[in-house]
């Protein structure tokens, strides 16, 4: 159903939204570790140290919000699938802009 | 409709401490079912185990004769309140209401005499009792044939436990309702069936003498 489907994503977005404030700022900070370049740098490094880092963050702090999510049959793989493939892209996609 | 929930072997235990044996419990609709227990007997394993967020040696629920291994990916058939608050502290009970039940419900919560004038603010800036309140109220206008409350009392002022009760029993007349708490003198109020956990078994309770009987009361 297309009304589930959108209701589904708004809240796989809300997931993600929630991820960013520690994604985003240990990106930037740990950009100059990753690539001698700040938009590259950054890029890889929400790929992959900024998404390891806010997943944990929220395993460890926020446990039990996954519960939010659960009562309205989203499992946990999938949120972290989705933040994982968002993260992924938008990596991809400033590797293929500023290279 | 009468919707009937079934749960049938359930056996779990942590490390070489067996909790749950050989458990079956069975809810239809209309019933609000007080499951008692002392502490770590496994009420709240029972219910994750129902709701399929916890895993167990062995399980088998039913919800309406389908077999579930996750019920809780099934769409509208369970929802659970977990003992600690679920809600994202960072959105108002104004999105929480539109994302769960849709924006044209949000009437149900406006005039509410609890949480009617908060629903602007963050859900993080409500009290521990405010948030509980609009936790339950939120799950039970889900469109779930079965809800599961792990101490849904905890933190609740008398006052408003007493606007509670009667809106868990208005619900239970189109859904099954199993919960549980240390409040028993609450739980025996609103629940119309009980049950006691012992010894990783469950019995059934009809006086509170049985509850001395079992070890959970000292006097009637």
């Amino acid at each position: 159903m297309p009304s589930q489907f959108f209701r589904r994503l708004r809240l796989l977005t809300v997931f993600y939204k929630s991820t960013l404030e520690i994604s985003v700022p240990v990106s930037f900070i740990m950009w100059p570790f990753v690539w001698p370049n700040i938009l590259l740098g950054f890029g890889l490094g929400l790929m992959s140290i900024g998404t390891v880092f806010s997943l944990l963050y929220r395993d460890l702090t926020h446990k039990n919000e996954y519960y939010f999510y659960y009562n309205l049959g989203i499992p946990r793989f999938r949120l972290i699938a989705f933040c994982i493939g968002v993260n992924f892209l938008i990596g991809i996609t400033m590797i293929c802009l500023f290279k | 409709m009468k919707n009937i929930l079934e749960i049938d072997s359930v056996a779990k235990s942590f490390d070489l401490n067996k909790v749950l044996s050989d458990i079956y419990l069975k809810c239809e609709t209309g019933e609000v079912i007080g499951l008692l227990g002392r502490n770590g007997t496994g009420k709240s394993t029972l219910l994750k185990i129902l709701f399929g967020t916890e895993k167990a040696y062995s399980k088998f629920i039913r919800i309406d004769g389908k077999v579930y291994d996750k019920p809780y990916l099934a769409v509208n058939e369970i929802v659970y309140l977990s003992q600690d608050a679920f809600l994202l502290g960072h959105l108002s009970p104004y999105k929480i209401i539109d994302l769960y039940l849709g924006k044209e419900k949000a009437g149900l919560f406006e005039n509410d005499p609890v949480i009617g004038h908060l629903l602007k603010n963050k859900a993080n800036s409500l009290s521990g009792g405010e948030l509980r309140y609009f936790e339950i109220k939120l799950l039970l206008n889900m469109p779930a044939k079965f809800v599961l409350l792990d101490e849904p009392f905890n933190g609740i002022a008398p006052v408003v436990i007493d606007v509670l009760k009667p809106m868990i029993r208005e619900h239970a007349l189109t859904k099954g309702i199993i919960l549980t708490d240390h409040d028993y003198n609450n739980v025996l109020d609103v629940a119309n069936r009980y049950c006691l956990l012992y010894d990783g078994g469950i019995k059934q309770i009809e006086t509170r003498d049985d509850l001395v009987r079992w070890g959970y009361l000292l006097q009637a």
